[in-house]
């Protein structure tokens, strides 16, 4: 039985050519003297051929259209050329777009410029959506640097040889919520190969965990969440030798991958044992919430598919013992916890990220996290109103920089004597890149906003929540 | 050899870049460079993009992919390869793609239905549903999975380094990947 077991358990890498001679020739030799595994083994064949035919004949003739590969690469060439590779004493805007492209360096090889006003209109147009690319994408750099050392500076203050507090902890979740996004949209790229042997892929990335670069421990971070459980006693061992910053998350990762998928692990559990005011809350990974009360002097058991369903259902129930929050942050007489429930945590914090008017946000910041609201629903009300306060200021703030007109003049020269398909063309390309920029902007001022608010979190909260 | 992004002497006509001289290439931001990599692997990605979600999204995900690629040219360190490297970019745009579609809903002050509905499926080509439905129905790294083995033909390795997983991941992913499909012939409805 056990020979079977181990068979079985190599038959796809069998039918797949994955087997080294070793591991084919003991499998082969069962298979010659177990007819039940060799049945298995001629099913599973037929049925992965014509899985493998029908994926193929679905999927493999689609490929795109020439227009399409025409315009990915006049994008590539305008991202390439938008980013400063020179030092900027050689060169100011040397940005141009279109089918068929130079590359000038401005005021050296070009000539010194064309004002707007004595440009085609389209010349001119194009020149300023180009200068505007180039001062937006400087001022994304800028972002990305000041948010790295945002990053840096609250991490310093997570304290580095002690247990972490479950207000530090707060703070290492967001912390790490926000190293993931920045991972994603900014640091890709930089992931290094990692061995395939289990316990060396874990020592690696615990070993990035304690790197000076924030952006290799965000990807580190990333990379040890999709680990599998034949990693499970190597994280174990692992999270025994780590800083405490980094302790809480490995037994997160231990935690989720003993529980099976992943997605049923408890996220968030407050419990008070024993006597009439017995009370367990949890939240799993997959949103359900489970709640324990004693009515009548017996426990009875509340279910809800998520907490909003929670809070609508049982509203009294929440107000009485002033359960409060959204999936992944939620909050019981005050207390807070939080897990990394897959991006969820950014509602919470994303309400209060405005850092231009600091004295009203600091005031409501801590009016929602100190919980002095009477129930659920005036709390998710103060966060909805704070939301949308923010979100027009943000508007205000996100407004694209004006390109410097010296810039502008520089590009219309060097496109004056482009023909009007060109200069479409040119066009089209910087305005869609434009847009991948500001959304990157608007991202990145978000998670600016959200660091803002842990800077603030640390100095004044964190103390009187200790 | 990039010379500082100012001069690059390009091969002979008629001879192809090896990966290390494309990359370079790439890397001094020449749009012949460009071309060459969006004619050796567009389609590839979009293949993936496609089986991954739907026409629509294809065309901007394949698309971003090779964008985000040129931003990432000068952290690549060439210990993959470049088909590789890119189906590991196009993952992380898959997941961007994802997010950006998500919805959120603070709880209603009213009562009223919360969650916003699901985006309805994408139109899809006829000839093709039955598969690409049941596709549609794994998650995406079981998706991802079949995908790069079956219509890329890589091996266990090549798909652990693109997804950044170990091997036996990969193995177990297949299995679960293929097991699924299985089950859902059996039994549509599931």
């Amino acid at each position: 039985m056990e020979d079977c077991t181990r068979a079985r358990a190599a038959l796809d890498a069998l039918i797949d050519s994955e087997l080294d001679a070793a591991e084919e020739r003991e499998v082969r030799t069962h298979l010659d003297s177990c007819d039940a595994c060799a049945r298995e083994l001629e099913e599973r064949r037929a049925y992965y051929a014509s899985l493998g035919a029908e994926l193929k004949s679905g999927l493999r003739e689609f490929s795109a259209s020439p227009k399409e590969k025409a315009e990915t690469v006049a994008r590539m060439t305008v991202v390439a050329t938008a980013r400063p590779r020179w030092p900027r004493v050689a060169a100011a805007a040397v940005l141009l777009v279109g089918i068929g492209w130079a590359l000038w360096y401005g005021g050296l090889f070009g000539p010194r410029g064309i004002p707007a006003a004595e440009a085609r209109p389209l010349v001119r147009e194009t020149a300023e959506r180009v200068a505007e690319l180039e001062a937006s994408r400087e001022r994304y750099e800028r972002l990305i640097r000041e948010i790295e050392r945002m990053t840096e500076e609250v991490r310093s203050q997570l304290p580095p040889d002690k247990d972490l507090s479950s207000a530090d902890r707060t703070v290492a979740l967001e912390l790490a919520a926000v190293e993931d996004r920045m991972a994603q949209i900014a640091w890709h790229g930089q992931e290094e190969a990692l061995p395939s042997d289990p316990k060396a892929r874990v020592d690696k990335l615990v070993g990035s965990l304690a790197s000076s670069r924030v952006g290799a421990r965000a990807i580190a971070r990333r990379s040890l969440r999709s680990l599998g459980p034949e990693t499970l006693p190597y994280l174990e061992s692992a999270s025994n030798r780590v800083r405490p910053a980094d302790r809480w998350y490995l037994r997160y990762l231990v935690e989720r991958l003993e529980s099976g998928d992943g997605s049923r692990g408890v996220c968030a559990e407050f419990t008070r044992p024993g006597g009439d005011r017995r009370f367990e809350f949890r939240q799993y990974g997959d949103a359900k919430v489970e709640l324990v009360i004693m009515k009548d002097g017996r426990p009875t058991r509340v279910q809800a598919r998520n907490m909003t369903d929670l809070m609508r259902r049982h509203s009294s129930l929440c107000q009485e013992y002033r359960i409060a929050g959204v999936d992944g942050w939620v909050s019981v007489e005050g207390n807070y916890l939080g897990k990394d429930f897959d991006g969820q945590l950014e509602l919470a914090f994303c309400a209060l990220e405005d850092a231009d008017f600091a004295p009203y946000r600091r005031e409501a910041y801590v009016r929602v996290l100190s919980s002095r609201v009477k129930n659920a629903r005036e709390l998710e009300s103060k966060v909805v109103a704070l939301e949308a306060q923010c979100r027009r200021l943000e508007e205000r703030r996100a407004a694209a920089p004006n390109p410097d007109p010296q810039a502008v003049a520089r590009v219309a020269a060097n496109l004056a004597a482009w023909d009007e398909s060109r200069l479409r063309g040119a066009l089209a390309s910087a305005e869609a890149e434009l847009k991948k920029v500001a959304e990157g902007i608007d991202t990145c001022s978000k998670l600016q906003g959200r660091l803002g608010s842990l800077q603030h979190y640390l100095k004044e909260v964190r103390t009187a929540m200790k | 050899m990039s010379l500082g992004g100012i001069a690059f002497v390009l091969p002979a006509h008629g001879t192809s870049m090896t990966e290390q001289d494309l990359i370079a290439a790439c890397r001094a931001g020449r749009r012949e460079a460009f071309d060459e990599l969006v004619s050796r692997y567009y389609d590839r990605i979009y293949r993936l993009a496609y089986a991954m979600a739907g026409s629509q999204a294809a065309r901007d995900l394949a698309q971003e992919t090779f964008v985000a690629a040129v931003k990432a040219f000068s952290n690549f360190r060439g210990d993959s390869q470049i088909s590789t490297w890119l189906i590991s970019i196009l993952r992380n745009q898959c997941s961007l793609h994802r997010r950006s579609e998500r919805k959120w809903n603070m709880a209603p002050l009213d009562g009223e239905n919360d969650r916003v509905s699901a985006p309805k499926p994408r139109e899809i080509e006829t000839g093709i549903r039955t598969i690409l439905d049941r596709l549609k129905d794994l998650p995406e790294e079981l998706r991802m999975t079949l995908v790069l083995f079956y219509i890329e033909g890589l091996k266990y390795l090549e798909i652990a380094q693109a997804m950044g997983c170990p091997v036996g991941t990969v193995r177990s992913r297949l299995f679960q990947a293929r097991e699924r499909l299985r089950a859902s012939v059996a039994d549509p409805e599931t």
